[in-house]
């Protein structure tokens, strides 16, 4: 008698845990369909970060910004240095024949940078250090004389970027030519 | 009772996976919509590169043959648009870069070489060198649209697809498995093996790479001596160095000892600084501290910098142009040489609008092309060359400048600061030839001068 109270309520706890996820699966799929649909990154808007439009009211700042979000995204935790020469690289590709010749051709080149490939330059807002490190490459701060690759050895890479000549090591990344 | 309550749980698991079709349904539809939308995108940019190495190569065979002056013309302006547009659609093709970066420096090369004919007048009456250098091109072009044309055919009969990379990119791409994508490339690389060595007066000319640094004046310092020239280099403002970190070393053209002076244990307490093994000359200086406000003005902050300078034994500046970005103000030096401004021979400054620290110090261009030039005398007055600028400008101030030319070449020039309407422009005068070198438009922004 008791087992089968007991599994009768199971059964009676199970018909409405399936009502529940029913009603529930009903709501999302009429009302949200759309929601998990196709990827749209949002920017964030950064606290901390003094804003730029504020400093600069010019439309040549749109190259800090952006620069500022690709360094954030491939160098943000690296040293200041590190930023500075992460920006240094996008600059000095655009000056390389074998690379495009715009800012925003190197930076949304596909298969170029990791974090704008898998879209993390739009979730990671630049901090301010991200944005000086962006002011001083486009300036003209390099430190690293010129490299055109850089690249984590700790994580897997093409074995290919082996083969370029290693100029220097800041923080976690190898500059090469 | 319970049968009624099973039959529910059933009617109601069918229910939720029905939906949960439905769902799945709507995904798939959502992404091969998004798999279209991108198949498209690097369709047209790989049929748009196509077309412009076919009108590359076309164009290249016509110049062989014309005998037109003013047909050259057009035909050098069109090969430099149409390889330009090749290279930019070509590095938008989801391709990993070893494959593409041959093909990419060739197009950037011919498209380069055409225009630097151009400017220089050289189309019109094309030097026998120059036609040979067209010939080797052409040849070059030919054999290119032989291997795009069998990439094309590939993407046609369906053997790979563009987005098939986005399933590798997921995975991280460059992990050594090269998707089909790039295999119908590598083809193309392997055939561009032999570019021709292209040396001409345009910034993609393969001299520029070659170029080595004239400014390292002095024998080698020992690491000791460079610890102790960053020390007495940085400023510290007011700090003191707690520990020089040897951080490691810059090979390359000028290579350098890369050094931080601690000042403190957190992140930002850290100045980097490179001195140059040969000479021991500071290339570059950075120093993260964040500037939280401005007391100092552009002028004071410019004094400050000039001090700096003079104070290090680096004199014969003047300052250029700056600009003020987070509390910091960027500053140009030009270095000058008998009264004469040498363009190239800059160092660049950043200065803490706080309190008047020097954050950032930059030599890198400096000690590559500084030295003692000879120049020449120029060959039309400062009067004739004003003559040759537009009447509709009206000139503000003048002086001799060397300036830059686009292959890092040099050239004497009158400058010209010049004003039409509220727009400032500076205007350069070869010294020489007393041709229109170049026209710089400058910006008066609120926060600095920017040059166009």
């Amino acid at each position: 008698m008791k087992i089968t109270g007991l599994k009768e309520r199971l059964g009676f706890m199970t018909a409405l845990a399936c009502l529940v996820l029913l009603i529930a699966g009903t709501v999302y799929y009429v009302f949200d369909f759309k929601m998990p649909g196709p990827f749209v990154p949002h920017l964030t808007p950064d606290a901390q970060a003094p804003p730029l439009a504020e400093a600069s009211p010019d439309s040549y700042m749109d190259n800090v910004s952006l620069l500022a979000r690709v360094i954030m995204g491939e160098a943000g935790d690296e040293p200041y240095n590190g930023k500075v020469a992460v920006g240094a690289v996008m600059l000095n590709r655009m000056q390389s024949s074998a690379f495009p010749h715009t800012l925003s051709g190197v930076i949304f080149q596909p298969n170029a940078f990791e974090s704008v490939d898998n879209g993390f330059i739009w979730f990671r807002p630049p901090s301010s250090e991200a944005i000086q490190a962006a002011i001083a490459a486009l300036s003209g701060w390099d430190p690293t004389y010129g490299a055109l690759y850089f690249w984590n050895p700790a994580k897997p890479v093409n074995p290919w970027i082996w083969s370029r000549q290693i100029l220097t090591q800041i923080g976690q990344h190898v500059f090469a030519l | 009772m319970r049968t009624s309550r099973s039959s529910a749980a059933i009617v109601a698991l069918a229910i939720l996976w029905g939906v949960t079709a439905l769902w799945g349904i709507g995904q798939v539809r959502a992404k091969r919509q998004t798999d279209v939308l991108l198949q498209n995108k690097y369709s047209r940019a790989f049929y748009d590169t196509l077309q412009r190495t076919k009108n590359v190569e076309a164009l290249l065979s016509k110049g062989l043959v014309s005998g037109s002056p003013d047909q050259m013309d057009a035909i050098f302006s069109d090969l430099w648009y149409n390889a330009n547009s090749a290279q930019e659609n070509l590095n938008q093709l989801p391709v990993s870069h070893d494959v593409v970066a041959k093909t990419s420096k060739f197009l950037s090369q011919v498209g380069d070489y055409s225009y630097s004919l151009s400017k220089q007048n050289k189309t019109r009456n094309l030097s026998d060198k120059d036609w040979q250098t067209m010939q080797q091109l052409y040849r070059t072009s030919a054999s290119l649209n032989q291997e795009m044309s069998a990439v094309e055919r590939a993407a046609a009969t369906g053997s790979f697809h563009w987005t098939e990379i986005q399933g590798g990119l997921a995975k991280k791409l460059p992990q050594g498995s090269a998707g089909s994508v790039d295999n119908s490339f590598r083809q193309l690389e392997t055939r561009l093996q032999e570019l021709p060595v292209l040396v001409y007066d345009g910034p993609f000319s393969d001299h520029i790479d070659k170029i080595e640094p004239q400014g390292l004046t002095g024998g080698l310092v020992s690491l000791d001596q460079a610890k102790q020239i960053a020390r007495s280099f940085a400023d510290l403002g007011g700090a003191a160095v707690q520990q020089t970190v040897v951080s490691g070393e810059v090979r390359g053209k000028i290579p350098s000892y890369s050094l931080a002076l601690r000042t403190g244990n957190g992140p930002q307490d850290a100045i980097t600084i490179n001195v140059s093994k040969q000479g021991g000359h500071v290339v570059l200086l950075l120093n993260p501290r964040p500037v939280a406000a401005a007391k100092l003005t552009d002028d004071q902050a410019r004094t400050q910098a000039l001090s700096f300078l003079n104070s290090r034994g680096l004199t014969g500046f003047m300052p250029s142009y700056t600009l003020r970005q987070q509390n910091v103000l960027t500053i140009s030096f030009v270095s000058t040489q008998d009264a004469v401004a040498v363009y190239p021979d800059q160092v660049k400054l950043q200065v803490a609008l706080d309190n008047g620290q020097v954050l950032g110090y930059e030599a890198l261009g400096y000690l590559t092309s500084h030295h003692r030039r000879a120049l020449p005398s120029p060959k039309i007055t400062a009067a004739q060359a004003k003559a040759k600028l537009s009447p509709r400008i009206q000139v503000l101030s003048e002086r001799l400048a060397v300036i830059p030319t686009t292959s890092k070449g040099e050239s004497l020039a009158y400058e010209f600061k010049t004003k039409l309407a509220d727009e400032t422009f500076l205007v350069y005068i070869n010294a020489q030839s007393g041709e229109e070198e170049h026209i710089l438009k400058l910006l008066n922004l609120p926060n600095g001068t920017l040059t166009l």
